[in-house]
């Protein structure tokens, strides 16, 4: 085993990038489709991952583009899914001598999805080196989806998110990336009780997302100390990592840090990258408790991860 | 300009402080002094209820840095050294995580074991580390002077004891090492996940420090301690917070200790109200309460019994403010349900005619078709209860008087009307009496409501107004529905903790507003044999969240390894957002209640199967 390194950077060219391998998303919304589109007759080997069930909205007609598009189609259940991207992941590695280029839209992917696949590059990264731009389409506005159904889970993202505490008497401080979703923040600081509440607040190029952002989080930000409340710029994903990492660095030298990513997925992803150089914090997810939502595509946004084997600690068992 | 305060969230989190934090507000309570003395004890309680503050409390930085006009007594009766063990949700969930599902059911347990162990040690140092005395030579309370020989003396025997090597022999060496080792477990899982099951028993047999006993190690360590600074055999406790979240054979393990023979350590558990580790208490070898230990309960079935802890709470915030002593009520008024002093100076009478409480019942009769019936049955003339005799007053009219009071606020067509409905619903609540009694006591919530109202407090000190306290309470009642929205439920069916909780907050609110007038409506549940295996679980949640309350029949059977027929009542925090009387009525079976609901509008029930879920979180 060895450890692995991650280095992120601004990633401009993914539209006309050649990749080893493409991982789309199958979903229901219309934006699974919309990165896919402005990548036509690519070559390389080109997935879409979709779901077992819930094929609702525009999940048949996504499937029939991804099909007519020669892309390959995954349709399976959460517990598959780690299984079925690692063959993946590993056929494409054992076809490709040196490093690869993986391209990744994360933007109908859920986020026990996008943990499990940092995690296999973070694993994968040690014997190989992967480089891989995560693609995120940021949405039409929607209105905030009804919580009026149950909450199933709130934990770590996965296991291999629960982040390990050497001094689990430390305080307990939790970075929240905010939603638009009413109460869910709110519910979650509850549940975790920190000591410290540090929030990033999304800017987005979609203006309506700010009236509802600005109502649903209301009260949290009333009561959050000023100084505490970061904003981010939604189309610039580097710096919010570069942010969000050198809060998590500062935070860890004197507390225990669990990441809450609601918002927009690329905080969620910068969180899980975050974890990944930071091991001791946690990401978790507060999942459920949403009705479906037909989201719409409107701009495209990327990062360039690269995981490779850390030349400066190398750790063998 | 406002004080930079900690906001409602950081507000009172006693785990993150340290323990000269914990003193500077504490209030001793009766659970307090409870605690304190020279016994094995679990102290019982929802989340926010202060079992955190009061095991701190014991710790003897805390204890020497408090300054209270008891604190001295107390110090002196307490002849043990408290060594906290603190524990929360977050590392709960790292332990259960541990192996990331891919070592089995004992490998896991080893790993587990081994990692609360390690963390028990390592809070066993802290507490070493905290009874040196300062390099001025004083000696706080329980500080001793530990010449370094003697440090390093220690230092080397704990190596041995916990199996530790390559240490600086001091406290603050092996504090590291410990904290070295939880990083070598992770790293031991790890490779364990890699490796797989063949060979794994010899090779975590070479990990000898996997294996360590938990009270052994400490009651080892403890005792070269003492022997090294020749203190004869002293008491010790091991105070363990949030005890659910331990492994189930630490938490056993603790359980069977405390009918141990080792006089050199007593155990303080605190534990929610209801959690599976109950059942190790109802075996026939279990330690029984009362006599191997005390049982502490940190909720208040009467809102009667908070009070004094209540009061002595709002001295304190008074006192961080530098507002000069008030009487709680000069600053916060009466109740609405109360009958002061001014009622009845005024007219000799509370109840005379143009009395406050005589116009509220004489509104309600001319409103209330029911009511009227009620009252014309009884004989009652609403324009001459002053005319009663003492004991009819008391049976017919005192005793319907906070019914009556909810009844005529909430049908009085100036609440119906427009907007600020839940400021208004909440007014109803405003009051020293009924605050308090909405804070059910609870040092967290008591906190965030009162802290951020007593920062309002003009400086000629005049009452806070009823539409501020209202303002304060919606969103106390407000953030903790959103807590009780993000409990988990692992139904595949529409219940969840706040849909039950709501249903019967607003089944009471109905009975006492809408229905026929009772003069006695019920106002607890009890959790009868209708209830399906899935209510009563997700009950349990809601009763260790703090949002139903157990109301013991028996006050010495207060562990609840089952919830079926007991009887509960809704927490009166939830009382300003639903509109229920703050007081204990009869019961009513909780399956009558939920079977007259209406379905769910939108059920929670997943409609699309598993994925549905999963995509709807995909979607932001």
């Amino acid at each position: 085993m060895r450890d692995v390194e991650i280095a992120v950077a601004p990633c401009s060219d993914f539209l006309a990038a050649d990749y080893s391998c493409c991982f789309y998303t199958l979903g229901y919304e219309q934006r699974s489709t919309f990165a896919a589109q402005r990548r036509i007759n690519q070559t390389g080997k080109r997935v879409a991952i979709g779901y077992y069930d819930c094929h609702l909205f525009s999940y048949d007609k996504n499937k029939e583009w991804y099909q007519s598009e020669g892309i390959e189609i995954l349709e399976c259940l959460r517990g598959d899914f780690r299984q079925c991207v690692s063959d993946v992941i590993s056929g494409v590695l054992s076809c490709i001598q040196g490093p690869i280029r993986i391209l990744v839209d994360i933007s109908s992917m859920d986020r026990y999805r996008l943990a499990t696949l940092v995690d296999l590059f973070r694993l994968k990264g040690g014997d190989a080196e992967i480089n891989v731009d995560f693609v995120y389409c940021l949405a039409e506005y929607s209105p905030p989806p009804d919580l009026t159904a149950l909450n199933r889970h709130v934990g770590p993202v996965t296991p291999q998110f629960a982040g390990w505490w050497t001094e689990p008497d430390k305080p307990t401080v939790t970075v929240v990336g905010v939603g638009y979703e009413q109460d869910k923040a709110v519910g979650a600081i509850e549940h975790v009780q920190p000591a410290e509440i540090w929030l990033f607040y999304p800017h987005s190029p979609v203006a309506e997302y700010t009236a509802a952002l600005k109502k649903a989080n209301a009260s949290l930000v009333g009561v959050t100390k000023q100084g505490r409340i970061l904003a981010y710029e939604v189309d610039r994903p580097y710096d919010l990592f570069a942010k969000l990492e050198s809060l998590v660095a500062g935070l860890e030298s004197r507390a225990n840090c669990i990441l809450l990513p609601f918002g927009p997925k690329i905080f969620a992803l910068a969180a899980l990258l975050v974890a990944c150089i930071h091991e001791k914090s946690a990401v978790w997810r507060v999942s459920g408790g949403e009705q479906p939502v037909d989201r719409i595509g409107h701009l495209l946004y990327a990062m360039s991860v690269k995981f490779r084997c850390s030349e400066a600690n190398p750790r063998s068992l | 300009m406002k004080p930079q305060v900690p906001s409602i969230f950081e507000s009172f989190n006693a785990r993150a402080l340290t323990p000269a934090q914990v003193a500077k507000r504490f209030v001793p309570s009766k659970q307090f002094r409870d605690l304190a003395r020279r016994r094995h004890t679990i102290v019982l309680g929802p989340r926010g209820s202060g079992k955190t503050t009061l095991l701190k409390m014991l710790q003897p930085a805390a204890l020497e840095a408090w300054d209270h006009s008891e604190a001295e007594e107390i110090r002196q009766s307490i002849d043990f050294t408290g060594v906290y063990i603190a524990t929360d949700i977050a590392w709960g969930e790292q332990l259960k995580s541990l192996g990331e599902g891919q070592l089995g059911t004992k490998t896991q347990a080893i790993f587990s074991v081994a990692t609360f162990t390690t963390h028990v040690f390592r809070c066993l140092v802290n507490t070493f580390i905290s009874r040196k005395a300062g390099v001025e030579g004083f000696k706080g309370f329980r500080q001793l002077r530990i010449e370094p020989g003697i440090e390093r003396a220690i230092a080397a025997d704990l190596c041995k004891e916990w199996r530790l090597v390559d240490v600086v022999p001091s406290f603050m060496g092996i504090r590291h090492a410990l904290s070295s080792r939880l990083s070598t477990i992770k790293e031991l899982v790890t490779c364990e996940a890699l490796l797989g099951p063949g060979g794994r028993d010899g090779r975590l047999a070479q990990n000898g420090f996997l294996f360590l006993d938990v009270v052994q190690g400490c009651s080892n360590a403890i005792e070269l301690f003492d022997d090294a600074l020749e203190q004869g055999e002293t008491r010790w406790a091991l105070m363990f917070d949030e005890l659910e979240l331990a492994p189930d054979w630490i938490s056993s393990l603790l359980v069977r200790s405390i009918r141990s023979s080792d006089q050199r350590l007593l155990f303080k558990l605190a534990l929610n109200p209801f959690t599976a580790k109950s059942s190790q208490l109802e075996t026939p070898l279990s330690p029984s309460s009362g006599q191997d230990f005390d049982q502490i309960a940190l909720w208040y079935a009467e809102k009667r019994d908070s009070y004094e802890f209540c009061t002595q709470l709002f001295g304190q915030l008074l006192e961080d403010r530098n507002i000069p002593l008030k009487n709680p009520r000069k600053l916060l008024g009466n109740s609405y349900f109360e009958t002061t002093a001014d009622d009845w100076r005024e007219l000799s009478n509370a109840y005379a005619p143009g009395s406050r409480l005589a116009k509220r019942f004489k509104r309600l009769y001319e409103v209330d078709i029911s009511f009227r019936e009620y009252m014309d049955k009884k004989g009652l003339d609403v324009d001459r209860l002053d005319q009663l005799g003492p004991n009819q007053r008391a049976s017919d009219v005192r005793k319907i008087a906070p019914i009556v009071a909810v009844r005529e606020f909430f049908r009085s067509a100036d609440w119906l009307e427009g907007k600020g409905r839940s400021r208004k619903r909440a007014s109803l609540y405003a009051g020293a009496e009924s605050l308090f009694a909405i804070s059910e006591g609870n040092p967290r919530w008591f906190i965030a409501i009162m802290g951020d109202l007593l920062n309002r407090v003009n400086q000629k000190h005049d009452r806070i107004p009823e539409e501020i306290q209202a303002d304060e309470m919606q969103k106390a009642a407000e953030r903790f529905v959103a807590m009780l929205k993000t409990i988990p439920t692992e139904s595949r069916t529409s219940e969840s903790a706040f849909r039950i909780v709501k249903s019967v907050a607003r089944y009471f609110n109905r009975l006492v507003v809408k229905e026929q007038f009772r003069p006695e409506p019920p106002g607890t549940f009890k959790v009868d044999g209708a209830c399906s295996g899935e209510i009563v679980g997700i009950l349990g949640q809601a009763l260790n969240a703090g949002a139903i309350v157990y109301v013991p029949e028996d006050e010495g059977q207060l562990f609840l390894s089952s919830l079926r027929e007991k009887r509960f009542r809704i927490s009166y925090l939830l009382a300003p957002s639903y509109g229920f009387p703050i007081r204990l009525g009869p019961p009513v079976s909780l399956s009558a209640i939920l079977g007259k609901r209406a379905a769910p509008a939108i059920p929670g029930m997943l409609p699309f199967g598993e994925s549905s879920e999963e995509q709807a979180d995909a979607g932001r």
